[in-house]
């Protein structure tokens, strides 16, 4: 009996191995990548709101070059100055894409399908339990020298809101493909004003500029973005950043700085620091909020 | 009056040699053959459909299959061309030729990674295929693997000490990590091996 038992056993611990070597075969296959990122944000000027501090954790699996999917948490936390209680936010994110190479096209197609969930303890309820459901179509050409997209954004948010999102995008690079510029437009629509601050339509301009730096440079530095955008914005969705502004307040403008290390040929470093400016109509309360981000990817 | 009988006599021989020549020629001028003239010619859409009858059916469907993928890699049909090597690939699992072909089209797409997934069981297979070596090393280019790419070219030109193209790709390699001497005595390398190398020259005289 103890002899079968033991067989039983060893054949179990063959076929994990057997299991291990399959996977190890197929290892190359799937692109695995992690990200790991935490946020503090002060807001200067604001009559309620404090501080802004936040992580999460972001995974990426790529089945060769066909597409793969995307699987990120978030936890965040909203201090505020008076004696409001601080909201603390939980948010899932889910991506799929499919990537579509087509003859008649000189660079592939991606479909890309973004969902967000977000819950968190506001007692109005605004913020919580905000639904995201974001389709996006991209082509970037094989010299890596022009990108279009188009997305699309349907928020659903409590007490009467919804909204809906649209983003077309240009990039293209340049000087050898050492810069790249990308324009993106946000256009969005929410259904209830009185929930939106008097707005039925915001529009925004978002423009990145990407330097990558010649290898060897003295600071080590891989690339840095500026970032700016223009206009107003609110309850937006950035597909990017993989983050939806479920604050209730319009986005009036925002610049940032990115810096980008490559540690290894796996692990790579970036840091940001910019300030977003908002305003609530309701109480005139116009203020902004300066940031450090931080971002670590290491892929495998 | 000899001479009058002779004549037309050797005329009816040489049109009759002639049309000998000329039928059997038509005879023997293969599908195959055609196909190849046409793909010389730069013909290639003509060269495919030529051997498109093959690829289903004939002992030779499995070389008409490798071949119709590599004339609609040439027209830039890539999903074609992958296609038809995939179906190559069903037919004989162990091609080494279906795996380095279909290399080629996934290249052109930038499918770096699944490039590189067939090109790996080559090498697998047979570990110093030159081919497969110089096809893998453009991949890790495009996909920035530069620590990757230095080892690579690295083993590569150990095995194939007279080979340019594994120093040029060990000297990119050192370039874009920054390390410039490294890439200067790689380049210096390949001028050794081709004193005209216009990339080693522009680097070594900037």
């Amino acid at each position: 009996m103890n002899i079968q038992r033991h067989m039983v056993l060893m054949a179990f611990i063959a076929s994990l191995f057997s299991v291990q070597h399959t996977a190890m075969a197929e290892e190359s296959d799937w692109t695995l990548k992690t990200d790991i990122q935490a946020i503090y944000g002060s807001y200067s000027g604001s009559l309620s709101r404090k501080s802004l501090t936040g992580g999460g954790l972001i995974l990426n699996a790529d089945y060769l070059d066909l597409g793969g999917f995307s699987l990120g948490a978030n936890y965040a936390q909203l201090a505020f100055r008076n004696v409001t209680n601080d909201i603390k936010q939980q948010s899932y994110y889910g991506s799929l894409h499919y990537n579509a190479y087509l003859d008649a096209i000189p660079g592939p197609l991606t479909l890309r399908l973004d969902g967000h969930g977000i819950n968190n303890n506001d007692a109005s309820g605004n913020t919580d339990n905000v639904r995201v459901i974001a389709p996006q179509i991209s082509f970037l050409n094989y010299d890596k020298s022009f990108y279009a997209d188009l997305g699309y954004a349907y928020s659903t948010y409590q007490n009467n809101l919804k909204v809906h999102q649209f983003t077309p995008t240009l990039g293209f690079g340049f000087n050898a493909l050492a810069d790249w510029i990308r324009i993106r437009g946000y256009f969005i629509d929410p259904s209830n004003a009185l929930r939106a601050q008097n707005k039925n339509s915001t529009t925004a301009v978002e423009a990145k500029w990407t330097h990558w730096f010649d290898p060897g440079s003295w600071h080590k530095l891989d690339n840095m973005q500026i970032a700016g955008l223009v206009g107003e914005r609110i309850y937006a969705v950035d597909n990017d950043a993989a983050a939806v502004y479920n604050l209730t307040d319009i986005q009036r403008g925002s610049v940032s700085v990115a810096l980008q290390w490559k540690l290894t040929e796996q692990l790579s470093l970036m840091l940001v620091g910019g300030n977003e400016r908002y305003l609530n109509n309701t109480v005139s309360d116009a203020y902004s909020n300066r940031y450090g981000y931080l971002n670590l990817s290491t892929q495998w | 009056m000899l001479k009058f009988i002779l004549l037309p006599i050797t005329s009816i021989i040489v049109v009759l040699i002639s049309f000998t020549t000329t039928v059997y020629s038509a005879e023997i001028k293969s599908p195959w053959s055609t196909s190849y003239t046409l793909e010389a010619n730069g013909e290639y859409e003509k060269a495919a459909s030529v051997i498109y009858q093959f690829i289903d059916r004939g002992a030779e469907n499995e070389f008409a299959l490798i071949r119709y993928g590599w004339l609609n890699y040439l027209q830039g049909n890539f999903n074609d061309s992958i296609q038809a090597y995939q179906r190559a690939l069903d037919r004989n699992n162990r091609s080494v030729d279906a795996r380095l072909g279909i290399a080629l089209p996934l290249m052109a797409q930038r499918r770096w990674s699944s490039a590189v997934r067939y090109l790996k069981q080559v090498i697998g297979h047979s570990p110093l295929n030159y081919t497969a070596h110089i096809r893998l090393m453009i991949c890790e280019e495009g996909l920035r693997k530069w620590e990757t790419l230095e080892k690579h070219a690295k083993e590569v030109s150990i095995h194939y000490p007279t080979d340019t193209l594994a120093l040029v790709y060990l000297a990119r390699a050192h370039a874009w990590q920054g390390d410039k001497q490294k890439a200067y005595a790689a380049y210096k390398r390949v001028l050794v091996r081709y004193p005209e190398h216009l990339e080693a020259i522009r680097y070594l005289n900037p």
